[in-house]
């Protein structure tokens, strides 16, 4: 899944003062690369539904509307897609922060 | 302010924190953290529970929302935190989960789904902070025990408030609920504290007769407001007693011209009984209305209105007061009116305490209100001086 999501992120990010922006952005990567590495780990199927919530949760607050397509997900494999393809765009916009 | 955030995802509490600090107007913010239910609870106790706001977030790594709720709801000195509960769950889990805390009596500012508006979260808060400010007994430090109840009745430690029941379409006054307050030396005694220990005293009928009488007297000699309705609460165990409804049948016989209504309460149980209908329809065959209280709040509110022939719903104040934000609320106060309509009877809202749910109420056709937004109960001595203000228009909602 190949979504562009980063004017989403901008508005995300200028929504705070220049002082907040950078708190946010370090947990943000946090959330992400640990939902990515999880994701990644063989026989972690049963944190399939936790992993699916936190990325929900995640989602949510960046404006974008993935409720659907993160319900249907079936496996790790594809919950490591959204969160790698996610937390590139987010890695990308660094600099602008 | 003192604001615990219990979320698991370190992402989601900056954010709260961010909003919060770029929402509040308050500069005196401080904001603890816990990442699981246990951590929650441990900041809770070493706060000594002196926290504001409870942002709880519902399913969490490890641990789940319900769990701080549970401890909350079985500790008395933290069921009072205003408690937010939020979650990316979907919008029926939602539902139910509200439908369980509000069942618990504790301090709920709502449930909420992720992504939360603070600055709407923030001001439900103090809104409710601000009403259990106002409802704090005065008494709070004497334990309900210590009240010598018979002692009180004896005495007539007694003191009638009056609050008003305005028309909503054309905004003037119908009448007034006669609202009981007991006191002693250390001030107001509150209907929660003072009413189960009449109960257990087994003095229910004749607080209910010196509250009747007391308001009898008061009404016929308080020139200026004798022409409003008058509305006293009785139970339906009062209506068992003989004694007490010769008295206010007399009472209304000598004095024809007072508008006088009963508002019933109590199990269909009693209501069923045979001298409690006949009663009841005494009362209605001498021109005392009977309004129903509470409505919606028993189980068995629809028989009631197969039994008796009922002038007024009063819909109860847990279902008005947060018609704004309450969706399943919001539903059956629509549907009681409604029903209201159809039966030709009028409808009384109360627990009206926002412009927001009086707007909604006054769209949905609502006959009467009642509620802090109109007044809090006034005062007999300053009841005349508060209808003057409101006749000329100087009460903020008199302009609405």
């Amino acid at each position: 899944m190949n979504i562009d999501i980063s004017d989403s992120l901008r508005h995300f990010f200028w929504g705070y003062s220049e002082a907040r922006r950078l708190p946010l952005y370090r947990a943000l990567v946090e959330e992400l690369v640990n939902i990515h590495q999880q994701t990644a780990l063989v026989g972690n199927d049963d944190k399939l539904n936790a992993l699916k919530h936190q990325l929900k949760g995640i989602c949510r607050y960046l404006s974008l509307a993935l409720d659907e397509q993160i319900n249907m997900m079936a496996t790790l494999g594809q919950l490591h897609c959204l969160a790698d393809n996610i937390h590139g765009q987010v890695a990308a916009i660094e600099d602008e922060l | 302010m003192n604001i615990l955030i219990v979320d698991d995802q370190k992402f989601i509490r900056e954010a709260i924190k961010a909003d919060l600090v770029e929402t509040s107007v308050e500069h005196d913010l401080q904001m603890f953290e816990a990442e699981d239910a246990n951590q929650g609870i441990e900041t809770i106790v070493a706060t000594e529970g002196n926290i504001d706001l409870l942002i709880l977030d519902l399913k969490m790594n490890n641990s789940d929302g319900m769990e701080v709720i549970n401890f909350l709801s079985v500790h008395a000195c933290y069921s009072d935190i205003p408690l937010a509960v939020i979650s990316s769950s979907d919008q029926r889990t939602l539902e139910l989960v509200s439908s369980i805390v509000s069942s618990l009596k504790l301090n709920l500012v709502g449930v909420f789904e992720k992504p939360i508006n603070v600055g709407f979260i923030l001001a439900q808060a103090t809104r409710l902070q601000n009403q259990y400010g106002n409802e704090i007994d005065v008494n709070e430090s004497v334990n309900t025990s210590d009240y010598d109840i018979n002692k009180l009745l004896e005495d007539e430690q007694v003191l009638l408030c009056f609050q008003p029941q305005i028309n909503m379409k054309s905004k003037r006054i119908i009448g007034f609920e006669v609202l009981a307050r007991m006191y002693d030396e250390n001030g107001y005694i509150y209907p929660d504290t003072f009413l189960p220990l009449i109960d257990k005293a087994g003095l229910n009928v004749e607080f209910s007769m010196m509250i009747i009488a007391k308001a009898f007297k008061f009404w016929e000699n308080e020139t200026g407001v004798t022409n409003y309705r008058l509305s006293i609460n009785v139970t339906a165990e009062d209506l068992i007693c003989d004694s007490l409804i010769d008295y206010i049948i007399s009472y209304k016989k000598a004095h024809t011209h007072i508008n006088l209504i009963l508002e019933l309460t109590e199990s269909q149980k009693v209501i069923n009984q045979a001298c409690v209908l006949n009663s009841i329809a005494r009362l209605i065959i001498n021109d005392i209305g009977i309004s129903l209280d509470d409505f919606g709040k028993s189980y068995s509110t629809y028989e009631r209105l197969d039994t008796i022939p009922f002038n007024e719903i009063k819909i109860d104040r847990s279902f008005v007061c947060d018609i704004d934000t309450n969706k399943q609320h919001l539903l059956i106060v629509e549907s009681t009116i409604a029903l209201a309509k159809k039966m030709s009877v009028s409808v009384v809202a109360e627990g009206i305490e926002t412009e927001s749910v009086l707007n909604i109420l006054d769209e949905l056709g609502c006959d009467i209100g009642q509620g802090y937004l109109y007044s809090p109960p006034i005062e007999g001595r300053y009841l005349k001086a508060w209808v003057n203000r409101y006749v000329h228009k100087d009460t903020a909602i008199n302009e609405h």
